[in-house]
């Protein structure tokens, strides 16, 4: 590896360090949440570099994008958000070591910069002694294995064949997060919800329609290399946010019962294909010799489906209790 | 021969790009600050696109590299004019250095 690439890695995993110590050390929320942010854009490409596309994918969208969305509108609702001028007074309890230390003594970040770069380039350096040492994994394994299963891509056949059981769970999971939340009440509005900026709507206009075509193209790659249904899904549940910013009446989404069919697609295809078998005395979760392909289509489309509508769900933050547009202000 | 004009392309967004960090960095107020990143990035990215889009295999290469220049300012332009509109409507007042 040239001294260029060792360079800009070093940089990259004591940059990692930093922004992780800042974020968790922020004295107000709204820094800590831009820090962590920007540590999930840095955590994505160091993803890219460690040539995972997948992970990288995901981390771009879900960690630095849809995380963030999530964390910032859930600060707005708190109304601490810094610009308000409130941001010390406190929803969020900011422990008293924080709030009255000291300043720092001069060249105190430098020390912190320097070590954090130094543990970087030396956890960086341990990296590639490890991957020297060519351990497999399970990455053999798996590609032994890939022929029985149908299954182009190495890593939908490990999401939806050898491990199909966990990826079923965590449908279930994300599907209870979004109806625990709309248990959880109403989201109110402080002022109109109407008033949408110009701006924003026709950047919606422009790039929701490239979102929705890059979930698509995300989703067939998933079958024979990086993409796939989760990485689809968040993209979709990225223009589910930008939407749900521009065209309030997206809000009513909740109340639509083709976005609740579609929440719970995902795991329903799922659970169909996995209780199939049983009907025939197979063990659960055994797709038919040959099919594997073809569930894991069907299966991706419908995961991606709910993945973006519970994104889009759960940056919303509960079901809207919003005017009706009869009712909106001149 | 191209090569050598791609560098050169990238090498000056490379420069608008610092300029704009320093912009970021040194400007008084909020506005002065988000006209310097959106206006000197938007550019930096654009003559690092069409650098790297100079050097592309194919031409559906280098097409696939400016389409994420228009997009990246479409979408510049629009967060820059949402965060000046969020500071004005908060009632940031221009040429005083504010705190954050």
């Amino acid at each position: 590896m040239s001294w260029a690439a060792w360079w800009f890695d070093g940089v990259l995993v004591g940059s990692l360090i930093v922004l992780a110590w800042g974020s968790v050390m922020a004295r107000d929320p709204f820094t800590g949440i831009v820090r962590y942010v920007i540590f999930g854009l840095l955590a994505a490409l160091t993803w890219a570099r460690l040539w995972a596309p997948d992970l990288a994918l995901a981390e771009a969208a879900i960690g630095a994008g849809l995380t963030g969305a999530l964390l910032l509108s859930t600060l707005g609702r708190m109304g601490l958000s810094r610009s308000s001028g409130h941001a010390g007074e406190a929803l969020v309890p900011v422990p008293p070591r924080l709030t009255g230390r000291k300043p720092l003594p001069l060249g105190f970040p430098e020390l912190v910069l320097t070590l954090a770069l130094a543990a970087g380039v030396a956890i960086g350096a341990a990296v590639m002694h490890l991957g020297a040492a060519r351990s497999p994994g399970l990455g053999t394994a798996v590609v032994a294995l890939l022929p029985q299963s149908g299954i182009e891509s190495e890593v939908a056949a490990v999401l939806l064949d050898f491990r199909a059981y966990d990826t079923l769970l965590e449908m279930a999971v994300l599907l209870t997060a979004v109806l625990a939340i709309w248990c959880l009440g109403v989201i109110r509005f402080r002022r109109s919800p109407w008033r949408v900026d110009p701006v924003l709507a026709s950047l919606a206009r422009a790039l929701v329609p490239f979102l929705l075509l890059i979930a698509a193209w995300l989703l067939q790659a998933g079958l024979h290399g990086p993409g796939g249904a989760f990485q689809a899904g968040a993209i979709l549940g990225a223009a589910g946010v930008l939407w749900t910013l521009a065209d309030r009446r997206a809000l009513r989404l909740g109340e639509r019962r083709s976005a609740r069919v579609g929440l719970v697609l995902g795991l329903g295809t799922f659970a169909i294909g996995a209780f199939l078998p049983t009907l025939v005395g197979r063990p659960l979760l055994t797709w038919a010799p040959g099919s594997a392909p073809a569930w894991a289509w069907g299966i991706e489309l419908a995961i991606a489906v709910s993945v973006g509508l519970s994104l889009t769900a759960l940056f919303m933050g509960g079901l809207a209790e919003v005017p009706h547009i009869d009712e909106e202000e001149p | 021969m191209v090569t050598w004009v791609a560098a050169a392309l990238i090498a000056a967004g490379g420069a608008f790009f610092t300029a704009g960090l320093v912009g970021l960095l040194r400007f008084p107020d909020v506005y002065a600050r988000i006209h310097a990143v959106t206006k000197a990035d938007t550019l930096g990215l654009g003559l690092v696109a069409l650098g790297v889009a100079l050097v592309q295999p194919s031409p559906v290469h280098s097409a696939r590299v400016l389409l994420v220049w228009i997009l990246a300012a479409l979408a510049s332009g629009a967060a820059g004019h949402l965060l000046c509109r969020a500071a004005w409507l908060e009632e940031v007042e221009a040429g005083k250095r504010d705190t954050s």
